[in-house]
């Protein structure tokens, strides 16, 4: 495949407009090394605090087969997204969102549905409803982070959501101005070379890896490079409501400098919602050269 | 028309299906039955290149010799377009023989494993469901 060559032109790039950047913005260059280490002449230089591009989780690169990294046993990295649906030990969770969180799991091990839990059952991603944070941080498909003066913002394709990390040094909003939604409300900073993404404000009839929450989560991210290549996100989610003690995951992304992001609707051919075979195909049957019964 | 026919399930001990993929379980993959594999061996119906998954739909002729639908699902077309597949991988009249992990209600469908156009000089296309 090209993709050895889509790097190493990345590489070049970064080089070339990198280096400027670090020092401009005062915060030193970091070499890192080279992700061939058979080629240990070569090191890449690349700034710390370019986020920058596309970026896929790694275990769902791994799923796809196209996982070049391992993990420290020399496995691929394993599937991270909602495993405390299905991994033991259980999460610190208060008894009423324990008991919440039995019934979520029950259907998730392939119970029957549970009307009563509404969007916090397991089979709304397949449903279509939006994810929000955490789960679009570890979804099955990439993002591309965009860094402009005051702010970061991350494109997820799926759905073509956002988040947006305010970085100006705005608080975040209270009282009444605060709204809750699917993705929250962040603000960021430097310190060093991570970016901490501090976000409240997250809807409560979402999962965060499987467990349910409340609204009064709060989840703090250091989000940093690994190299140039590899990202990293630790986050940890304090809950007063539904959580004993802070949950932490890593996830860990890895550069798809080759890839652009494509567009994903749920409800484009979405079989769970009785769309059998009426798919819409980019419009194609929306075509009345295509569907003659269109132009009667 | 060349022989249209289903292989019999060949029911295989395979792996894979002790780690169902959340990806695939966020789309029901828990319809489908991971340690089966069924060949479905026809013409290519219609080609859904489309989101949250694709479906290849394929018509095979029966034990009675009449016409049947299976729809053959894979991955959203954002992903497979990066795993090799593409929009044009398949059109209708195309020959095909697909392998799919059933539906355990026993309907006419499956998640795949392995699709070959046989009418495209037997391209084939793989598919990390299950």
């Amino acid at each position: 495949m090209g993709r050895k060559r889509e790097r190493g032109m990345w590489f070049v790039w970064q080089c070339m407009v990198a280096m400027p950047v670090t020092m401009s913005a005062m915060v030193g260059t970091e070499v890192f090394a080279a992700e061939n280490a058979s080629a240990s002449a070569t090191v890449a230089v690349s700034n710390p605090r370019d986020l920058s591009g596309v970026w896929m989780n790694e275990g769902e690169l791994a799923r796809l087969g196209l996982l070049k990294q391992k993990t420290a046993s020399g496995r691929p990295a394993i599937r991270q997204q909602n495993e405390g649906v299905r991994t033991p030990p259980l999460p610190p969770l208060t008894p009423a969102y324990m008991k919440l969180y039995e019934k979520i799991r029950a259907v998730g091990r392939g119970g029957a549905p549970d009307p009563s839990l509404g969007r916090l059952s397991p089979t709304s991603a397949s449903d279509c409803y939006w994810q929000g944070m955490v789960t679009m941080m570890s979804y099955p498909f990439p993002m591309e982070y965009l860094q402009t003066p005051g702010r970061i913002t991350i494109l997820f394709e799926a759905e073509s959501q956002v988040r947006r990390i305010w970085m100006d040094g705005r608080k975040h909003p209270e009282g009444g101005d605060l709204q809750y939604t699917y993705n929250g409300n962040s603000i960021g900073h430097w310190e060093g070379n991570t970016l901490v993404v501090d976000t409240v404000g997250l809807r409560a009839d979402t999962l965060m890896f499987g467990m349910p929450h409340s609204d009064e989560t709060h989840i703090i991210e250091h989000i940093k490079k690994i190299d140039a290549n590899r990202l990293q996100d630790e986050m940890t989610i304090t809950d007063p409501k539904a959580l004993t003690k802070p949950v932490t995951r890593t996830l860990t992304y890895d550069r798809e400098p080759g890839w652009q992001i494509g567009e994903y609707s749920c409800m484009d051919n979405n079989r769970n919602q009785g769309q059998t075979g009426g798919a819409v195909d980019n419009g194609k049957y929306l075509d009345p050269t295509v569907t003659p019964g269109l132009s009667k | 028309m060349t022989a249209i026919k289903i292989r019999n399930a060949m029911v295989a001990t395979i792996l894979v299906g002790l780690s169902v993929s959340n990806a695939q379980a966020h789309h029901s993959g828990s319809m489908y039955d991971p340690v089966k594999v069924v060949t479905v061996e026809g013409v290519v119906k219609d080609w859904q290149w489309t989101n949250p998954h694709s479906f290849l739909q394929v018509l095979v002729r029966d034990p009675n010799g009449k016409f049947v639908e299976w729809s053959c699902e894979a991955g959203a077309s954002v992903l497979l377009g990066r795993t090799g597949w593409e929009r044009t991988s398949f059109k209708p009249g195309d020959k095909v023989i697909v392998l799919i992990h059933p539906l355990k209600n026993g309907s006419n469908g499956g998640t795949m494993v392995k699709a070959t156009n046989e009418t495209d000089h037997g391209k084939v296309y793989l598919y990390h469901a299950l």
